[in-house]
C-alpha cells in the first residue's frame, strides 16, 4: 500500500511537469506567431528603433529552453529510474516479506502438524492404555452386573490306571490323561434388595459336558456395611448345598485339587435344587434350606425328585476376626427322604443249565423262572450332621497359616461312593463317618498344604455277618500334600495323593487295598 | 419394598408346604398288594367308601393259590344289577382297582361280566393285611374284596375271596441264597469242602454251574445252581441265585463269595446272601458292590467273601 502511495505521488508529480512544459512550449508557440507578428511590427519598430538580436535572444531562449528541457529530461529520467528502483526496492521487499511470511506460515503449519501428531500419537497411547487396563468391556442392560470366570485344567497320573475298559460302565480305566476339570463361566447382579447369579459348567471329567451348575435369584435386607452379609435373604434355584465349610465353599477358594472324600460321597456334585434363607449379624451366620435331595452329582435321579418329601438342610456358625486371627466354625444339620426305586414286573423264562457239560440237554438242566410282578418304590429318612471348625494366622513376612477341621457322621446318606438303601437288598442302615484335617502355609506367593481325609461308608459292615465273621472294611483315607504358587491371575498347583481303600480283592475275597495313589497337576485362570 | 420381600419369602413357604400332601386320586398302584391289569387304580382303601347301593360283584379266582410276586393270576366275576364296574382291592390296602364289566350276563340280563389277570407285590410274605388260614394253620390267607361301582360312584356290598399263600422257600438240604436290588449281574460262588479218597480235605468250587474239577467222588456234591439271574446283562429280573442241595451235603468248611460279574451301567448293587437248612440259618450278610469289584476276573472263586461256615448235621 505504501509502496502504490508513492508511487501515486511521483506520478502525480510527473504529471505536474509535464502539464507546466506543455504549456511552455504553448506558449513558445504563441510567442513565435505573435512574434513573427511582433516582428513585422518590430522590424517596422527596428526599423524604428534597434535593440538586441531577437533570434539571438531567441536562441538564447531556446538553448536555455532545451537546455532546461534536457536537464528536466534528465531529472525526469533520473525520478523515473528512480521511482523504477524505488518501485523494484519495494517489490523486492513486498517479496522478501512474503516470503518471509509464506515461510513463517510454513513453519506455523509445520509446528501445528506436529503438535496435532503428536496429540494423535497421545490420543492413540492412551486409547492402548485405556483398553489395556480398561474393566470388561461388556455391557450390561442395569447396573450392579458384573461378569466372572475360571478354568482349572489339570493333567492327572493314576496308580490304578489299565489300559482297559471299565466292564461296568464301558469308560476307559486309563485316567492317566489330561482334563478340563472345571470351566466357569458366571454373571452376578447384585442390588440393594436383590442378587441374582447365572454361572455355568464345562468339564471333560466324562467327557465334554456343560450344565447348569449355580442359577440363583434371591431377595434381600441387605445389613450395615458393604462387606457385611445380608440380615435376611431368600433365594429360589441350584445353588451349592449349605452343609459345613467344604460343600459350598467355591472352589476358587479350595487349596486342594478336590474336596474330602466324605463331602464327595455325602454331597456329591456340591450343588441341588431348592429355596434357601440365610444371612448374618455381627459375627452370627445362619442359613436354612429346603432342597429336592437329589445332588447333581447323585447316582441316580442327578437334578430331578423322585418323591414329594424334601431335604432340610441348615446350618448355625460364626465368623469373625480377632487381632491376626482369623476364624470360622459352624454345626450343620440334615434331615431328608431317599428315594429305593421299585423293580419292574418280569416275564417267566426258561434257562438251560448245562450242568454235566455235554453240551446236550439233558434231564433237571432246565429251570423254568416264573415272572415275578412289579416292586414298588419307597422312602426312607437319611440324616446328617456336621461341624467344622476353621483358623488362619497373619503372620509378618507375608506369612500365613491356616487350620480346618470338619466332622460328618451321617446315616444313609451316601450318595455317590457307596449309595445307601435301607429298603434294598441289605435291608439295613448304612452309618457314615467322615473327617479330614488340613493344614495350609502361605509363604507369600507360595502355598504348602497337607491334608488327611477319613471316610468310612459303613461302619457296621464288621457286625451284620453270621457264621464265622470276615473282615469287610469299607473305609477310604487319603494322605495329600499340595504345593501351589499364586498370582492374582490364577495358581499352579502340584498334589500328591496317597490313596487307602478296600475296593480290591485278595485271593482268599477279603477287600484289600487298590492301589490308587495320585499324582495331579493343575493350572487355574480367572478373571 | 418389605411387603414385597416377605410376601415372596411366604409364597414360597406356602408353596413348600403345600406341595407335601398334594394329591390326585388316581395312582400307578405299586404301592398296593394287588394289582390289576387293565384297571384304574385309586388311592385309598377298598373298605373306605360306605355301601349306597345294594348291586352286588362276585370273585372267582382261577387259581387261589399265590406267593409274592405271582403275575397274570386270572380272576373273572360277575357284577350287577344295573351296574357294570367292579372294585377290585384289599382291605387296609393303598389302593383298589376299578375294572369295567362290559359283557352281559346270558343268565341275568341286570348283571354284567368281567375277566382280568393280576399280579401281587413281591413284597406279599411281608404284609401285614395276610391272615391265618382258618382251615391250615400253617398258611397265610390274603383276603380279596370285590364290590360294585355304579356310574355315580356309589359302592355295594363287599364279596370277599380268601387267596392262600403257597411257602416259597426252597427246598434242600442245604441252600445257599444270594439276592440283590438293582439289574446287575452278580454271581454266587460257594466253596464247598470234598472229601477225597485219600482224605486230603480238597476244596472246589461252585460257580456259575458245576466246576470242572474232574475227580469229584461219587456222591460227593449234588449241589446245584439253580439259575444264572441276568447273566451276561440280559436282565430277567429274578436279581436272586441259589445253590441246592437236595442228598447230603459234605461236612466242613464252606465258603461263601459274591462275585460282581457286571455292574451293567450301574454305580453299585447292594446284595444279600444266607445260608441256611431245614433245622438252622448256618450264615449270613450283605454288602454293596461297587464298580471297582468288576476288576478281578469273573472265575469260579472269585468275588469278595461273604461269610463263611462250617456244615455238620
Amino acid at each position: 500500500m505504501k509502496l502504490e502511495k508513492s508511487r501515486h505521488v511521483s506520478w502525480q508529480r510527473s504529471g505536474c511537469s509535464t502539464r507546466k512544459l506543455a504549456m511552455f512550449f504553448i506558449g513558445l508557440t504563441v510567442c513565435n506567431g505573435t512574434g513573427s507578428a511582433l516582428a513585422q511590427t518590430g522590424s517596422k519598430k527596428a526599423k524604428a528603433e534597434p535593440g538586441p538580436d531577437p533570434i539571438a535572444e531567441i536562441e538564447k531562449l531556446r538553448s536555455e529552453f532545451e537546455q532546461k528541457l534536457k536537464e528536466q529530461e534528465a531529472a525526469a529520467k533520473a525520478r523515473e529510474e528512480a521511482l523504477q528502483k524505488e518501485q523494484a526496492a519495494a517489490i523486492e521487499a513486498a517479496r522478501d516479506e512474503a516470503d518471509k511470511r509464506m515461510a513463517a506460515d510454513r513453519n506455523e503449519r509445520q509446528a501445528e502438524v506436529l503438535r496435532l501428531q503428536k496429540a494423535l500419537d497421545e490420543a492413540a497411547a492412551r486409547e492402548d492404555a485405556r483398553e489395556k487396563n480398561a474393566p470388561p468391556a461388556v455391557r450390561a442392560s442395569m447396573a450392579g452386573v458384573s461378569l466372572y470366570g475360571y478354568v482349572q485344567a489339570d493333567y492327572q497320573l493314576r496308580q490304578s490306571s489299565e489300559d482297559q475298559l471299565d466292564p461296568t460302565s464301558g469308560q476307559p480305566l486309563n485316567q492317566d490323561r489330561f482334563l478340563i476339570r472345571r470351566a466357569r463361566l458366571g454373571v452376578t447382579m447384585d442390588r440393594q434388595y436383590g442378587e441374582g447369579r447365572l454361572e455355568i459348567d464345562g468339564n471333560t471329567v466324562n467327557g465334554p459336558q456343560l450344565r447348569l451348575f449355580d442359577v440363583e435369584a434371591s431377595a434381600k435386607w441387605p445389613g450395615r456395611g458393604e462387606d457385611a452379609p445380608p440380615v435376611v435373604m431368600g433365594t429360589i434355584g441350584l445353588f451349592r448345598i449349605p452343609f459345613g465349610h467344604e460343600v459350598p465353599q467355591d472352589d476358587r477358594r479350595r487349596f486342594f485339587m478336590e474336596r474330602s472324600t466324605a463331602a464327595r460321597a455325602l454331597f456329591p456334585g456340591e450343588a441341588d435344587l431348592g429355596a434357601r434363607l440365610s444371612g448374618g449379624w455381627h459375627f452370627v451366620r445362619y442359613v436354612l434350606a429346603v432342597m429336592n435331595g437329589q445332588p447333581l452329582g447323585s447316582n441316580m435321579f442327578a437334578g430331578l425328585d423322585p418323591n414329594h418329601q424334601k431335604d432340610i438342610v441348615g446350618r448355625l456358625g460364626v465368623e469373625d476376626s480377632l487381632a491376626k486371627i482369623d476364624f470360622a466354625g459352624g454345626i450343620s444339620g440334615l434331615r431328608g427322604t431317599g428315594f429305593h426305586p421299585g423293580t419292574p414286573a418280569t416275564k417267566p423264562t426258561l434257562q438251560w443249565n448245562d450242568i454235566d457239560e455235554n453240551h446236550t440237554v439233558g434231564t433237571g438242566e432246565i429251570t423254568g423262572i416264573p415272572g415275578l410282578g412289579a416292586g414298588a418304590s419307597s422312602n426312607y429318612t437319611r440324616l446328617g450332621f456336621g461341624a467344622d471348625l476353621g483358623a488362619s494366622a497373619r503372620l509378618p513376612h507375608q506369612l500365613k497359616t491356616s487350620l480346618a477341621v470338619e466332622f460328618y457322621l451321617a446315616n444313609d446318606l451316601d450318595r455317590a461312593i457307596f449309595p445307601a438303601d435301607p429298603k434294598g437288598a441289605t435291608s439295613r442302615s448304612f452309618r457314615e463317618l467322615g473327617y479330614y484335617l488340613a493344614l495350609i502355609q502361605e509363604f507369600g506367593r507360595w502355598q504348602l498344604g497337607v491334608r488327611y481325609d477319613y471316610y468310612n461308608p459303613d461302619q457296621d459292615s464288621n457286625k451284620n455277618a453270621k457264621g464265622s465273621p470276615v473282615p469287610t472294611d469299607v473305609s477310604y483315607s487319603t494322605l495329600a500334600v499340595a504345593a501351589a504358587c499364586v498370582a492374582p491371575w490364577g495358581r499352579l498347583i502340584v498334589e500328591y495323593d496317597h490313596n487307602q481303600n478296600h475296593l480290591g480283592i485278595n485271593t482268599s475275597g477279603m477287600p484289600a487295598n487298590l492301589s490308587d495313589d495320585a499324582v495331579l497337576v493343575r493350572g487355574e485362570a480367572k478373571f | 419394598m418389605r411387603i414385597g420381600i416377605a410376601g415372596l419369602l411366604g409364597t414360597w413357604s406356602l408353596c413348600a408346604l403345600s406341595a407335601c400332601q398334594w394329591s390326585s386320586d388316581s395312582s400307578s398302584g405299586l404301592t398296593s398288594l394287588l394289582r390289576v391289569q387293565g384297571g384304574q387304580a385309586m388311592r385309598g382303601s377298598i373298605a373306605g367308601p360306605a355301601t349306597t347301593i345294594t348291586a352286588k360283584a362276585l370273585l372267582v379266582p382261577g387259581n387261589r393259590n399265590i406267593y409274592p410276586g405271582a403275575i397274570d393270576k386270572a380272576i373273572t366275576g360277575v357284577v350287577g344289577p344295573d351296574t357294570n364296574t367292579v372294585a377290585l382291592g384289599v382291605a387296609g390296602d393303598d389302593a383298589y382297582w376299578l375294572v369295567p364289566a362290559l359283557t352281559a350276563d346270558s343268565e341275568d340280563p341286570h348283571s354284567f361280566k368281567y375277566s382280568a389277570s393280576f399280579s401281587l407285590s413281591p413284597t406279599l410274605a411281608s404284609s401285614p393285611l395276610l391272615q391265618p388260614n382258618p382251615d391250615d394253620p400253617s398258611t397265610l390267607v390274603l383276603p380279596v374284596s370285590a364290590r360294585a361301582v355304579d356310574q355315580a360312584d356309589n359302592f355295594g356290598p363287599p364279596f370277599i375271596e380268601t387267596l392262600i399263600m403257597v411257602p416259597q422257600a426252597i427246598a434242600g438240604t442245604l441252600v445257599v441264597s444270594l439276592d440283590w436290588d438293582a439289574p446287575v449281574d452278580l454271581d454266587l460262588h460257594v466253596q464247598v469242602p470234598i472229601l477225597a479218597n485219600n482224605d486230603a480235605g480238597l476244596v472246589t468250587v461252585w460257580a456259575k454251574a458245576r466246576s470242572a474239577e474232574p475227580n469229584l467222588p461219587d456222591g460227593g456234591v449234588d449241589g446245584v445252581l439253580d439259575f444264572d439271574s441276568n447273566e451276561g446283562c440280559q436282565i430277567d429280573g429274578r436279581n436272586r441265585e441259589n445253590v441246592v442241595w437236595t442228598g447230603q451235603p459234605p461236612e466242613g468248611h464252606y465258603v461263601v463269595r459274591v462275585d460282581a460279574f457286571s455292574l451293567c451301567g450301574q454305580v453299585s448293587a447292594a446284595w444279600h446272601a444266607i445260608a441256611y437248612s431245614p433245622q438252622a440259618t448256618l450264615g449270613e450278610a450283605s454288602g454293596v458292590l461297587t464298580g471297582a469289584a468288576t476288576r478281578d476276573a469273573p472265575t469260579a472263586g472269585a468275588g469278595v467273601t461273604a461269610f463263611e461256615f462250617d456244615y455238620y448235621p
